[in-house]
């Protein structure tokens, strides 16, 4: 529900930001969904860590994103990682920044990745990285700051930290 | 005891066995490259226009308020422009009265029920893009019930956008003209001068910004600021006339043989919020 409400949020930001569909200017891609997740993924029982991820995944693939299925690999990926990784570890500031900084890049390299692979695109990788990941990660990391004191407010925190 | 440790062994084993098949499913999907089923369409339907009512649509209010409010501002220098386009405005819709009537004489003189240059078009606003901006479609707010079919072209004040690739009861998908990987190639004519010469526009240059027009006749020299518009021969798109772009450079394919002419869009694609489909004559009399 919490991501659900977030990608909301997503969709209503990418529709009044300035987007050019001729790809000659900046492109960026808000991911308020993906930070939540990413923080929330943490408190889920690992049992139930993969149908959720793939619930989400699914949820974003068939609203947002045009029936993309590789959001679902994706979202299992992050929760894979997540339980290898993180356990229930709380988060500072700094950290999260990190986390979500690096999800975004990994996400949006994929997806630049399959979309070149499968002859959707054949913009450059400068391109690419100067006009649309490094805004979109910019723009994300200055979110999450936000997102992060709102998450530790509605106590959506590991309980225990394993580092 | 027992009873509860079944349970929830059973609980585990569903879980598992729905996670593992919706992985299987979303992966076969990725390869397969399917298309969104009736399920997904009415799903990805209902939230976008829920999220336009309750969002998007009053933000949007809000925001127009205080556009209108410092619109008010220029008026005064706009009625002054105006005011001097009115006189000529009373000459052209003479002239264009007195073409009409000639049309109409013509197609009862030849038995023709319309010209490929007639249509009417039926105004819609965008109700959403996907997030993720790879796509270039976006979803209109007019479906099948409005009368929109696939193949209808779609088009702003400043020229043809793209064309209608999917519909649902109250939604349609515009492909954008600036899909790197046309779905379907738009027949063209360029207007050099005195001469009309036909082509296909398949391919949108990302790194150049300029759409991509491969030629069915040879060209000589290229006319500086030459009118590009659809053709209106074959494919989906029957409506001739519509404006592609100016043509900005002729060069040859990788292929080394095929001449291609290179196209800057007439449409702005940076603020695409109110359209229109174009329905041709065809269209409104079947």
């Amino acid at each position: 529900m919490i991501v659900a409400i977030c990608y909301t949020i997503d969709n209503s930001i990418a529709f009044f930001l300035p987007f050019d569909f001729s790809r000659q200017g900046i492109v960026i891609v808000p991911g308020i969904g993906l930070m939540a997740w990413t923080l929330i993924n943490n408190i889920i029982e690992d049992d139930r860590r993969y149908l959720f991820a793939t619930l989400v995944g699914l949820y974003y693939a068939v609203i947002y994103a045009n029936s993309l299925f590789i959001y679902v690999l994706l979202y299992c990926l992050y929760a894979f990682f997540g339980r290898a990784y993180m356990k229930l570890s709380r988060f500072t500031l700094f950290e999260a920044m990190v986390v979500i900084g690096l999800t975004i890049f990994v996400q949006e390299i994929v997806i630049y990745w399959l979309m070149w692979i499968t002859n959707v695109t054949a913009m450059s990788i400068v391109t690419f990285a100067l006009y649309r990941l490094l805004p979109t990660f910019l723009f994300n990391v200055v979110l999450s700051i936000p997102l992060f004191y709102l998450h530790k407010k509605l106590g959506f925190e590991g309980k225990k930290n394993a580092y | 005891m027992n009873n509860n440790s079944d349970k929830q062994k059973k609980r585990k084993r569903v879980i598992l066995i729905s996670t593992i098949s919706m992985i299987i499913f979303s992966t076969v999907s990725l390869l397969v490259g399917r298309n969104p089923m009736r399920m997904e369409v009415m799903l990805r339907d209902s939230v976008s226009l829920v999220e336009y009512y309750l969002i998007k649509k009053p933000v949007s209010f809000v925001g127009d308020i205080f556009n209108q409010y410092y619109a008010l501002r220029g008026v005064y220098e706009e009625n002054a422009i105006l005011r001097e386009k009115l006189d000529n405005y009373t000459l052209i819709e003479s002239q264009n009265r007195a073409l009409s009537d000639d049309f109409d004489k013509l197609k009862e003189l030849t038995d023709i029920d319309y010209f490929k240059t007639d249509y009417k078009v039926k105004y819609a606003y965008v109700q959403s893009r996907p997030i993720d901006g790879w796509n270039q479609e976006v979803v209109i707010n007019v479906g099948s019930v409005g009368g929109v079919e696939v193949g209808m072209a779609v088009m702003t004040s400043q020229g043809m956008i793209g064309f209608v690739t999917a519909t649902s009861e109250l939604s349609a998908t515009v492909s954008l003209l600036t899909h790197e990987r046309m779905i379907n190639s738009v027949p063209v004519q360029i207007h050099n001068g005195e001469e009309i010469v036909y082509g296909l526009l398949d391919h949108y240059d990302v790194n150049t910004g300029r759409y991509e027009i491969t030629l069915l006749d040879n060209i000589g020299a290229l006319e500086n600021d030459a009118l590009v518009m659809t053709s209106g021969l074959g494919g989906s798109n029957e409506t001739q006339g519509l404006l592609i772009g100016t043509a900005a450079d002729v060069g040859t394919k990788e292929d080394g043989i095929t001449t291609k002419v290179l196209v800057e869009p007439s449409a702005q694609f940076n603020d695409l919020r109110y359209v229109a489909v174009v329905l041709s004559e065809s269209d409104i009399n079947e």
